[in-house]
């Protein structure tokens, strides 16, 4: 048999000398307060790991890849053809929703036109453009001023 | 009487403002000894609710009057059960999502307390009736159940009762009554 709504609410006696065991309780002394830099180092630290991850594509290739001054036309075929996203495509942003999906078509850099072949794949999914990218490695001047391959 | 001068007076300047303005209203030890006499019952019934054991209970109760003895500097003595109550209905939850995550963790064995055990019930029938009730507070989702057993166990109004969950007062009704629906479509109406 159920027993009634009711006897949720049955008062129930706490365990005796409660009141004693206060009275111990309080007389002992504060602990002392706590210091709160390790608290903060901690989330000081953890700021900037966020950060770190959040700005680290943007110190890396494709940093590299935008800035042709740094960037050495020889570096990667991908390097070489594909103009780099900016900052405002880096996945994380766009999975954050910060940035737009970047739209079609890619573009070649310029330097690399004459070098590179570029061909749309179709794929199945809507979401993912897909290129074959094929590049020919330039010459590049060794420091004798011979041309190597 | 406790021991006052053994308890190192801690003034806060920030609370300079909010403290007391008469004596008359300052938290003391004879106060809180009061206190603690009159909502001792009332609390633990509510804090039992929640973690389903005495000892942890008491525990629970008594670290809520620790907190506001240590915090007396600050505290109104209009405000203090409100305080009392809402402090330790936060220290139950936060015991009980600990508790969940030492099982979830598998380490609840490590951490098996050898406090006073449960009061043992006399038979089956009173371990299934123990049992329904408990399942039945259970499914009662927190803000009800914080507001039912406040309104069932503790001498607060409705005002107050909503001062101390920080909800409005028509709220506080709403939601005894929902709280009330619930157990009696699980447990028995019968009169």
């Amino acid at each position: 048999m159920k027993p009634r709504w009711n006897a949720a609410f049955e008062r129930l006696d706490p365990p005796p000398g409660g009141l004693e065991r206060l009275r111990h309780r309080l007389g002992e002394q504060d602990p002392p307060a706590r210091p709160v830099w390790p608290l903060r180092l901690a989330v000081a630290a953890a700021a900037a790991a966020v950060a770190a991850i959040l700005l680290w594509p943007s110190t890396g290739p494709d940093r590299r890849a935008t800035d042709p001054v740094r960037t050495p036309s020889v570096e990667g075929p991908n390097d070489v053809v594909v103009a780099a996203a900016p900052l405002s495509d880096n996945p994380l942003l766009i999975a954050a929703g910060l940035a737009p999906l970047p739209a079609e078509p890619v573009e070649l850099r310029s330097s690399a036109v004459a070098g590179a072949a570029l061909s749309h794949v179709p794929i199945d999914d809507p979401d993912v453009v897909f290129y074959l990218v094929a590049a020919a490695v330039p010459h590049r001047a060794s420091s004798d001023g011979r041309q190597e391959r | 009487m406790l021991a006052e001068a053994a308890i190192p007076d801690r003034s806060v300047a920030a609370a300079a403002a909010d403290a007391p303005a008469a004596e008359t209203t300052s938290l003391d030890a004879a106060r809180l000894e009061s206190l603690y006499a009159r909502l001792e019952k009332p609390m633990f019934n509510v804090v039992y609710r929640w973690l389903w054991n005495r000892a942890d209970a008491q525990e629970v109760v008594q670290d809520a009057f620790v907190r506001v003895w240590r915090r007396r500097d600050v505290v109104r003595m209009e405000t203090v059960e409100a305080l009392l109550y809402r402090t330790a209905l936060n220290l139950a939850s936060n015991r009980l999502r600990a508790q969940r995550l030492r099982r979830w963790l598998s380490l609840e064995a490590l951490f098996e307390r050898g406090g006073e055990a449960e009061a043992p019930a006399t038979g089956p029938d009173d371990r299934a009736r123990d049992a329904a009730i408990r399942a039945a507070v259970e499914a009662l989702p927190d803000r009800l159940r914080r507001v039912v057993m406040l309104c069932e166990f503790s001498e607060l109004s409705y005002d107050q009762v909503a001062a101390t969950l920080g909800i409005p007062p028509g709220t506080v009704a709403s939601r005894r009554n929902k709280a009330l629906a619930v157990l009696r479509e699980r447990l028995g109406d019968e009169r």
